[in-house]
């Protein structure tokens, strides 16, 4: 039962409360939406003096026919999937076999805790240094292996996976932790009832423990798939997109084309491209988490 | 599971989870390391391990090249958007939870709003900015960043109104209080643990953002990761200093992370799990 604001010139109270935040977001959120979609239809560019020009389609257009959008849309597809397949798979591994819990493994969660929290150009920047190829510790390593390292930034072939590594490396840890506390939730009596009727390990983890953890795997999907759709950070600052684009996502062509070459329409459009995309994925991704 | 009897083999996944943290953790250690290696240590082939450690770079980073400028940006941005989310964000979830005001879906459009990717509107807010003449001044660049923390703090908020009593709030009003009275004298000083936890991710949320901070930041106000990025490119690399910014960026965050740890699942799954 919602409250009631009983007092005379109350009644409106409860929606003043809400009206600056809504406001705020219609302000800096939704105008800028709308303008965008607006610049889309033109060809308004801040490098010449001319008045913008309504071209309707024709940015859209142009889209389907740049050799680099399908490039940039291919680079952000492979990452995005690679990543959180990996990620996915490597936190559920781990949620499944760590249920018990014990003291080390608080403390063990807490080391967890911690890259998820770091600013991700920093983060960009110290794996830069550690890829490096004169004397970077990863070489090294590798070199332990006897494995040669490659160039991992310069060459077209690793770079993408490099920038993936410190995707997995920094994002792995949160998808354990959203498993292990939605395991730590669920309903204890099913476990001792399954146990009673002599179900194996295997079976009650495939018939019980991952169709109760559904939902929480979805919202672990749902909320790395949006994040790493829209990877620009460490890319921007390893690779700026290179070598050869290979490592160009849709964020950060779409950055070079409105604010390095300030080719606002075809950047909106491309922008409205993501969004588009990123909005459709979330809503199967909800419709899913409904039917489960 | 905490009851289940200890299996064979559960020494094994403690082996794997050691693993686990040596490899979440060796990385930071290494820079860490680094950022106290002169520069011809740093240079060294093959690597060194042990060296003699120095402050040279962390001279460099604060004396020479005025970082604590950035970190004072930073820091001030910060607490601005912070502040402003917190502020407007609580009202707004207090109002969603208790008075249902727009029902369903307003909470939903709310929280859709986070899942905005920044790129989708970078380029209006950057000329909308620039018209009204707020590039390169905190305002520009807490604005964004409250528009970044609002919708969480409504939607994380909502979770901590819900589980204050609704007795509480039907006192306060059968005593006289209207609701903003209710509100900011009974409810709000019970919730805030949760605006404490809230507020901290709103602080590190700022803190690690970098893309309208790149665009609307200029020579007079940069943050910190603004700063980091520039000085990699401008003058070669010098890994030496910028292990050296790195690591006092990460103290901040490792405290706080530290100081909320029993929010942080619940906070990085917008309350989808507790």
């Amino acid at each position: 039962m919602p409250l009631i604001a009983h007092k005379q010139g109350s009644r409106w109270a409860p929606f003043w409360m809400v009206a600056p935040a809504v406001a705020f977001l219609l302000l800096i959120s939704i105008y800028p939406l709308i303008t965008s979609l607006y610049y889309s239809f033109t060809d308004f560019s801040l490098t010449t003096n001319r008045p913008a020009r309504f071209v309707f389609l024709g940015n859209f257009r142009s889209l389907l026919l740049d050799d680099r959008f399908w490039n940039a849309l291919k680079v952000t597809v492979i990452y995005t999937v690679g990543v959180v397949a990996v990620e996915m798979t490597i936190g559920l591994l781990l949620a499944l076999s760590a249920t018990r819990n014990t003291r080390f493994r608080q403390v063990a969660r807490s080391f967890l805790l911690v890259p998820m929290m770091l600013t991700p150009v920093v983060m960009g920047l110290m794996w830069k240094y550690m890829f490096n190829p004169e004397n970077g510790i990863v070489n090294w390593f590798l070199g332990l292996l006897r494995i040669a390292g490659p160039i991992w930034l310069g060459d077209p072939g690793p770079a993408l996976p490099a920038v993936m590594i410190i995707d997995v490396w920094q994002w792995t840890p949160f998808v354990f932790l959203i498993l292990s506390s939605g395991i730590a939730s669920l309903p204890q009596e099913v476990f001792e009832a399954a146990r009673v009727d002599g179900c194996s390990q295997g079976q009650t983890i495939r018939h019980i423990t991952l169709p109760l953890l559904t939902p929480f795997m979805l919202v672990a999907l749902l909320i790395r798939f949006i994040d790493s759709f829209k990877v620009f950070d460490t890319v921007y600052v390893m690779t700026r997109g290179g070598p050869a684009n290979v490592t160009e996502s849709l964020s950060i062509y779409t950055f070079k084309v409105g604010l390095n070459f300030f080719n606002m329409g075809y950047a909106a459009a491309l922008s409205y491209v993501i969004l588009i995309i990123i909005t459709i994925a979330s809503q199967q991704f909800v419709k899913l988490e409904r039917t489960a | 599971m905490k009851h289940a009897t200890r299996r064979h083999g559960d020494a094994w996944i403690d082996i794997v989870m050691v693993v686990a943290i040596i490899v979440v953790i060796a990385p930071l250690l290494w820079v860490l390391a680094t950022s106290f290696k002169g520069r011809f240590d740093i240079a060294a082939k093959p690597l060194k391990f042990l060296f003699q450690p120095t402050l040279e770079n962390y001279g460099t980073v604060f004396v020479s090249d005025r970082f604590l400028k950035y970190f004072q940006d930073s820091a001030i941005i910060a607490f601005g958007s912070t502040l402003i989310s917190l502020f407007l964000g609580s009202m707004a979830a207090y109002s969603l939870t208790r008075y249902k005001v727009g029902g369903n879906f307003l909470p939903f459009w709310i929280l859709s709003q986070r899942m905005l990717p920044p790129i989708a509107i970078i380029l209006p807010v950057y000329i909308l900015m620039r018209n009204l003449g707020l590039l390169d001044t905190y305002y520009a660049i807490i604005i964004m960043h409250t528009l970044l923390n609002l919708p969480f703090v409504v939607w994380l908020l909502t979770g901590f109104f819900r589980e204050v009593p609704e007795a509480i709030d039907e006192a306060a009003v059968m005593d006289g209080c209207g609701p903003f009275s209710a509100f900011f004298r009974v409810v709000l000083p019970i919730v805030v643990p949760g605006l404490l936890a809230t507020g901290v991710f709103c602080v590190l949320t700022s803190w690690n953002e970098f893309l309208f901070s790149l665009v609307l930041s200029g020579r007079t106000v940069k943050t910190l990761p603004v700063a980091v990025a520039f000085y990699v490119t401008d003058r070669d690399i010098l890994w030496g200093p910028m292990t050296a910014v790195g690591i006092t960026a990460t103290i901040p965050i490792v405290i706080f992370t530290i100081a909320i740890q029993k929010h942080l699942v619940r906070g990085l799954s917008y309350g989808a799990v507790k």
